[in-house]
């Protein structure tokens, strides 16, 4: 290597990002602008501004699209847990309880909670990341197709847990968002399959419109049955919290320091396998929490943990895709590849020669990350209690505002006009499911997950020749469909064993 | 999420309601399934392994359905909603509101329309009431998602006089 | 679900929703007997704004307004490998030279044979190819396979697995010719994409893939190129040195090309010939403008893989891809 790297390298790195501040903190303020609009992300809003990106000093636009890539992540959980608005796949699982949370008057307690869990989330796995990069890039080399069937499987698991109250309708709500999932072009021979006829459904349900429509707009259309998205005792709360909401928010989050720790390392590891995301992570980690939890029947009613493991996890996902761009030269997600292409064209090599020729770019990407997590402490975590009056503007307002709203947020990733429309027929279905007693989630996580599964199971097929065999064919697969089964089995066992304490 | 819980407080479930996605869902399975019927394997996989469990599991609440109704424990009755009038016809009329949102956008841009949805829809919700205030408030609101939206990022959303208008000016 | 009334609005009509207004408005300030061009020139992209075809048209643009005295303005249209913006501009735009496709003659004309679109695929034809860039053979760093005649030999012991973005594609194409070339039965497995078709590559999930060069070289010391599908290996040491397949195994196969060039309407050229003469002529002058080399190398693209065409070098092109998706056919679509 060209430069020690050693720990002063690393201080050094450290100091010099910091300084870079100027960079940081508006980079921020913009990501969580972006984040918090449906339908934008980190990586269309580097697109929009590529041309000034490409301006920038190398090192400056690095630090500028990790800044903003961090804490979109972030900005997206907001409208998610304050009026069930979840602008990217990536933060699907947080209104499962971030919004319950919201609607009981807390809703600044959670977004304390969801951007300690996020920071910590984040700081902990951009440390690991740095620290061991080179085995982590390995990932992708031992979970191909097979695998990733598998990870599938455990977070379209959770239709059965978030079903629990009424199974057969959970797995009619679950199986109905698989089955719209399906739709599109087949992976393989490109044969459009249930598109009515729409070209624009060739490559599949558009996420962003069936996320807002089954959430929002439904419950937009829900809400104005009362006047407010919270009841009368809940306002109180609402106008009661000080301060020490946002304390108390921390002060949860740390006291289960535990599990922000490891439902952030599923995100990681999620996260560095090229091609999955942060969507997959974070149900698997939401699933993985509610398997191990004591109390898994209170997921889904605002359970501190059920929105602390999507967003520690998601955030966990951000370090991990960075890590085959920089080792292998591989970009994990569509923020990665932009960022490719900002290095390519100021002559950065990505991969393994990146950390011989530029190792100050090529860890100082990762310290950019954890600068950025350090300083959005400082100041997104005191907005909390400014955003979470949001919950109390009264649904005459509201309603519009979010139907508005989402339907351009729908329309931004295409620019197509069928999107709203997609995106008002997923509000009418979620609107219908609602006042009929199915989950919308269940429907959710069909329609996100569902493509994915097919697209794995499709390759893993076709390489086998279409022999199902193949899916018991790997040690690594054959030890994760055990553990799935596990988790499967786990909470009617632990359930079991607790009943004798309850009474009947 | 909260759901609704269907069910009224008599005894007698009505179980109209809940047959709407169930029956949805069928008729989209078999379109589905009509789509890839001469396709290669490749993409029928799913159309089968989803579809078939699909169609198992609505096949059972069927016939749980059923059974309730032979019981006499449900009731299949098709009421327009259990809401008092006033919220019933506010619900639908924002659901209308938006409907003709999507319809005109394209004809009239997305400032214009965007103003009259907020108004119609703001004084709908308020029962009419402070109409020049919610004007107001409509066309500011407008222009502002103008602002964000089309100046800012320059979102290819459907423009018309106003947006000519507005692109002149500036 | 409440798609019918969408089913109603037809997709051309919820496709391209503003060039529906954009047309309406400047229909009106062009009378029949103004100079050509007297406004701007729409310029319908079949893929992602921020992709390469984004970069290069920036590029061309730039320097061809200056010949053509007007501006280009870009519309990204992506969906359904290039389905929808074909789609868009055969049905939404008027045949008055005023709008043009930005396409890739290989893997778009490939999808025509594989399924053809709403419209005749002889109502619009290329008139400016402004690149191509060859399909080839890549493997992993860390593949043990060296050369293609490794892959070769391993080929005819079992069934290897190629990874591909996708089956419609020149470099898919390639791959089936050289299986046949040398007797080899290959398995094409589509990855969905060139990002992930590298990724394929180098977590050794598949055993080589085939890909656009491009992509490959984006890639750098990550992937190892084994064969060109090519007449000469333009890239050198950026592409391992690899062979081409025509010259290493004596075939006559035609380039397998990912091309991109700009199309139009046939009516609009038989309608106004004098405007696409003024096209074609000022196409060919901005291409050989020495400032169109500096905007092309400053949009860091591969200077060697320039190569102007007109109106016959894309009809043949075109021609030879119909022909190999024609004879591929059943492979490519299962039937």
């Amino acid at each position: 290597m060209s430069m020690d790297v050693n720990l002063a390298f690393f201080i050094d790195l450290f100091f010099h990002i910091m300084g870079m501040w100027w960079v940081i903190v508006p980079s921020i303020l913009l990501g969580l602008i972006v984040g918090a609009i449906p339908g934008f992300s980190a990586a269309n809003t580097i697109i929009i501004l590529l041309p000034l990106t490409f301006l920038m000093e190398v090192e400056v636009g690095l630090v500028f699209m990790i800044a903003l890539y961090c804490s979109s992540r972030l900005g997206a959980g907001i409208p998610a847990i304050l009026v069930n608005i979840p602008g990217t796949a990536g933060a699907a699982a947080t209104p499962l309880d971030g919004y319950p949370m919201a609607k009981k008057g807390l809703g600044q307690r959670a977004l304390s909670i969801s951007f300690v869990s996020s920071i910590i989330g984040g700081v902990l796995t951009t440390i690991l990341a740095l620290v061991t990069m080179p085995l982590l890039a390995r990932v992708g080399f031992y979970m191909h197709s097979v695998e990733m069937i598998v990870v599938m499987l455990f977070g379209i698991s959770l239709i059965a847990s978030v079903a629990a109250k009424d199974m057969i309708k959970g797995l009619i709500a679950g199986f109905f968002g698989l089955m719209i999932g399906s739709i599109g072009a087949d992976h393989v021979y490109a044969t459009p399959r249930g598109t009515m006829g729409f070209l624009e459904l060739y490559d599949g349900v558009p996420l962003i419109p069936a996320l807002v429509g089954l959430f929002a707009i439904s419950e937009a259309f829900l809400v104005i049955e009362s006047g407010s998205l919270l009841s009368k005792s809940n306002v109180q709360n609402v106008d009661n919290a000080s301060w020490k909401e946002t304390i108390k928010g921390v002060r949860i989050t740390l006291k289960r320091w535990y599990h922000v720790t490891w439902t952030s390392m599923i995100g990681l590891i999620i996260g560095v396998i090229p091609g999955a995301g942060a969507a997959i992570a974070s149900f698997v980690a939401y699933q993985q929490s509610r398997t191990f939890s004591k109390t898994p029947d209170a997921y889904g009613t605002g359970h501190y943990e059920g929105l602390i493991a999507p967003e520690a996890a998601n955030n966990g996902v951000t370090a991990g895709t960075l890590i085959p761009l920089m080792v292998l030269g591989i970009p994990g997600g569509a923020t990665a590849a932009i960022m490719m292409v900002v290095m390519q064209y100021q002559g950065v090599p990505t991969g393994p020669r990146l950390f011989v020729e530029r190792p100050e770019l090529g860890y100082g990407v990762f310290m950019a990350m954890l600068v950025t997590y350090l300083l959005m402490a400082f100041t997104i975590l005191p907005m909390s209690r400014y955003m979470s009056r949001v919950t109390m503007v009264s649904t005459t307002y509201m309603s519009p505002i979010i139907i508005a709203f989402t339907l351009v947020g729908s329309f931004v990733p295409r620019e197509y006009m069928f999107d709203m429309y997609l995106a008002f027929a997923f509000g009418i279905i979620g609107y219908i499911a609602r006042k009929t007693g199915y989950h919308v989630a269940a429907i959710l996580i069909g329609v996100i997950l569902g493509p994915l599964l097919e697209q794995y199971m499709l390759r893993a097929l076709k390489m086998s020749d279409g022999d199902p065999m193949v899916l018991f064919s790997s040690s690594l697969g054959n030890i994760l469909w055990a553990a799935l089964v596990i988790t499967l089995i786990l909470p009617a066992f632990l359930k079991r064993r607790r009943q004798p304490k309850t009474v009947e | 999420m909260t759901e609704q819980d269907p069910s009224p407080p008599t005894s007698k479930k009505n179980i109209a309601g809940e047959l709407i996605l169930p029956i949805s869902a069928l008729t989209f399975t078999f379109y589905y399934i009509h789509t890839v019927i001469d396709s290669p394997w490749t993409a029928q996989v799913n159309a089968f392994m989803v579809g078939s469990i699909l169609l198992t599991v609505i096949g059972i609440f069927l016939i749980s359905r059923i059974v309730m109704l032979v019981q006499g424990s449900a009731k299949f009755h098709i009421t327009v909603d259990r809401l008092p009038g006033v919220i019933k016809s506010r619900q639908s009329g924002f659901i209308g509101l938006t409907i003709s949102y999507l319809l005109v956008i394209e004809s009239i841009g997305f400032t214009l329309t965007t103003a009259l949805f907020f108004w119609g829809s703001m004084l709908l919700l308020d029962y009419g009431r402070a109409p020049a205030v919610k004007l107001a408030l409509a066309i500011f609101m407008a222009l502002v998602a103008y602002g964000i939206f089309i100046l800012g990022f320059e979102t290819r959303l459907p423009k018309g006089a106003i947006e000519t208008f507005l692109a002149r000016a500036l | 679900m409440n798609f019918d009334a969408m089913k109603r609005r037809q997709f051309l009509k919820t496709g391209a929703a503003t060039a529906g207004t954009l047309l309406a408005g400047s229909l009106m300030s062009s009378p029949a007997w103004a100079a050509y061009p007297d406004r701007n020139i729409d310029v319908i992209v079949p893929t992602r704004a921020g992709g390469g075809a984004d970069r290069l048209l920036r590029a061309v643009s730039s320097v061809w307004k200056n010949h053509l005295n007007t501006n280009f303005e870009p519309g990204f249209f992506p969906g359904a490998s290039g389905r929808v913006g074909y789609e868009v501009y055969m049905g939404k735009y008027q045949p008055d030279a005023y709008s043009l496709i930005f396409g890739n003659m290989g893997p778009e004309v490939l999808n025509w044979a594989v399924k053809a679109p709403s419209f005749d695929i002889n109502d619009y034809f290329y008139f400016g190819r402004v690149d191509t860039d060859p399909g080839v053979v890549f493997v992993g760093a860390e593949s043990k396979f060296k050369s293609i005649d490794d892959i070769i030999t391993e080929g005819k012991k079992r069934k290897l697995n190629v990874g591909t973005s996708r089956l419609a594609h020149p470099a898919s194409i390639g791959i089936l010719a050289l299986g046949e070339e040398v007797g080899v039965e290959f398995n094409l497995v589509p990855l969905s994409g060139g990002k992930k078709t590298v990724a394929g590559a180098v977590t050794l999930e598949m055993d080589f893939c085939v890909l656009t060069s491009g992509s490959v070289i984006a890639a750098g010391d990550a992937c190892r190129t084994l064969l060109v599908f090519d007449n000469k290996n333009l890239a050198g040491d950026k592409l391992s040195n690899a062979p081409t397949m025509n010259d290493y195994f004596g075939t006559k196969l035609p380039p397998m090309y990912s091309a991109r060039a700009f199309g139009i309407h046939k009516a609009a050229a038989d309608k106004y010939p004098d405007r696409m003469e003024l096209l074609q002529k000022t196409f060919k002058d901005a291409m050989n403008d020495p400032a169109y080399k500096e905007a092309f190398l400053k949009s860091k693209g591969f200077w060697p893989y320039s190569n102007y065409g007109g109106v016959a070098e894309c009809e043949e092109f075109k021609n030879a891809m119909l022909e190999l998706g024609g004879r591929y056919r059943s492979l490519l679509t299962g039937k």
